[in-house]
């Protein structure tokens, strides 16, 4: 078990990391919840470890943001390393504006459908995004269909507004 | 055939689709400019859908502020240490590396000593495994009062308020109580020609017999062990200073009202070889504040190098012991800094030799001035 799990985080913790990040917008959080997510891991070693890992952490980021509300303490960590100077404050704002008008796009989808294209993004084929989902895997398809087009769609309104204001 | 509907298209697009199933599709697409058109305007959709994805990345790439970045977290994890600890344990436990006092820097080495009470505690080397054995004592983190909320309240300023509590104090710990030691004797763990495995061995771990269980189960184990704080002596404290391995981090010119031990959490994976150790200080104020460490010791760690190849030992245990910061999200020197619900607050980081320590108490300025001079 104590080698399997080891696999298992090198495999998947930076996949894991990446779509909690994507679906929270929260580095450090979604470190924090794969963190989680591997300790229960440890605590029962699943069978089907993927799908098991992914279903885990999406369901804590739907708990966490209840607790969070509840939750009184804090954390600081001070990171030890020097970081790199900042990039000009013009080019940061477009990064960040784009940034932005893509997650408020993808706010606009259900959670499944959002999960789904999340997990389709980190590799998961249709069973294990039907597994992790517990979706029937008949069903990927069509959910991943309607998520794509309303993502773009979602985000090209704003684009468009944004564009009719400028003008 | 009748129009292929948008998930088939995008099932297609994605490979899912058999090659029976694929070349059908592919066929009724050829002749039908309805299908194709959605077609087109579905992998249009699919590669701008993956491109918004993965733009998301960019704001996590921005670089960080120049230095002093402080972020905050929502799921602090010390909160859950010994299922933390566990992972942990078990991330290290795959490998033959290890942390340990393999990697303490011989120039600075963890020091020493003093008994109870001593005004005049001074840094002096301590006895250490000889290098050959260093590599096989491992650190994970994970301390009592990462157990459970349950049981924070009663971590901060030691034994003393457990005393007529507990029930069970820890009979080894009783057996091996004596006279206290002159106040003014610097103490330093015996020397030992054996191996660290050889330690663990013999070494007495009553505290841990047995043990299964949750969290609560540790909880309780903890506090059970940590009933016996009154009867502190220097056998103890040599004991406290041979269960980190020989050596044992104090604060230089600070009173050392006692030295404490109790069990830490259980780890699957990992014996713990030596208990949590809690040196307890008192501040300028006269409140107490408490200086832990804790270092566990991997189960099977002779039938790893044993199967070992012949890669040398040295680059293996660094790997592991990134793996193992990474897992825990610490990195060497960077620092954490939790608020207790109890109003005190905890500095917890791990060292250039991979062990975890933490400092307790009520000022945080004062106990980073501690923190910087332990460092």
């Amino acid at each position: 078990m104590t080698t399997s799990m080891t696999e298992l985080y090198h495999q998947y913790h930076g996949s894991l990391v990446r779509m909690l990040t994507r679906r929270t917008g929260d580095r450090d959080r979604a470190e924090d919840l794969a963190q989680e997510t591997f300790a229960r891991a440890v605590a029962t070693p699943p069978d089907n470890p993927r799908p098991w890992l992914f279903a885990v952490a999406l369901n804590l980021v739907r708990e966490d943001g209840r607790k969070a509300v509840r939750q009184g303490r804090r954390l600081q960590l001070l990171k030890a390393e020097t970081r790199q100077a900042a990039p000009a404050a013009d080019v940061e704002y477009e990064r960040r504006q784009s940034v932005a008008d893509v997650r408020a796009a993808l706010a606009t989808l259900t959670d499944r459908d959002r999960e789904a294209l999340l997990l389709k993004a980190e590799g998961f084929n249709y069973q294990e995004i039907a597994d992790t989902l517990g979706l029937a895997k008949g069903a990927v398809g069509t959910t991943l269909a309607r998520a794509r087009r309303r993502l773009v769609e979602a985000y090209r309104q704003t684009e468009e507004g944004r564009d009719h204001v400028a003008r | 055939m009748s129009h292929v509907d948008e998930g088939t298209l995008h099932a297609l697009m994605d490979g899912e689709l058999t090659a029976e199933e694929a070349a059908v599709v592919r066929g009724h697409l050829a002749g039908c400019t309805v299908c194709q058109t959605m077609f087109d305007e579905a992998q249009a959709f699919l590669a701008e859908a993956d491109t918004l994805v993965e733009s998301l990345d960019d704001e996590h790439q921005a670089p960080q502020p120049a230095s002093g970045r402080v972020t905050r977290a929502a799921l602090p994890w010390w909160r859950r240490p010994d299922r933390l600890a566990v992972a942990a344990t078990v991330v290290l436990a795959a490998g033959a590396g290890v942390i340990g006092i393999a990697l303490r820097d011989p120039a600075t080495p963890r020091v020493l000593n003093e008994p109870i009470a001593s005004e005049d505690v001074r840094g002096r080397a301590a006895s250490r495994p000889a290098p050959g054995d260093a590599d096989s004592l491992a650190l994970v983190g994970g301390n009592r009062a990462d157990l459970t909320d349950d049981t924070k309240e009663q971590t901060v300023v030691g034994a003393r308020d457990r005393d007529a509590a507990a029930p069970a104090a820890a009979p080894a710990l009783e057996e091996r109580a004596a006279e206290p030691e002159s106040p003014d004797r610097v103490l330093q763990a015996p020397a030992d020609e054996t191996t660290p495995t050889e330690r663990e061995e013999r070494a007495p771990r009553p505290q841990l017999a047995g043990a299964a269980g949750n969290e609560s189960d540790a909880a309780k184990r903890a506090n059970d062990v940590g009933a016996d704080g009154a009867g502190a002596s220097g056998d103890r404290f040599a004991d406290a200073v041979q269960t980190l391995g020989g050596s044992i981090k104090l604060i230089d010119g600070r009173t050392v009202l006692r030295v404490e031990r109790e069990a830490a959490p259980r780890l699957e994976g990992a014996s713990v070889q030596g208990d949590l150790v809690r040196v307890v200080y008192q501040d300028e104020a006269d409140r107490e504040f408490v200086l832990e460490e804790l270092r566990v010791v991997l189960d099977g760690l002779a039938r790893q190098r044993a199967q070992a190849d012949d890669a040398p030992d040295e680059p293996r245990a660094a790997q592991q012991r990134e793996t193992s910061l990474e897992f825990l999200r610490v990195a060497a020197n960077d620092t954490v800094i939790s608020q207790e619900t109890d109003s005190t607050v905890r500095i917890r980081w791990i060292d250039q030799d991979g062990f975890l320590l933490s400092l307790v108490g009520h000022d945080e300025a004062f106990l980073r001035e501690m923190m910087t001079q332990i460092r």
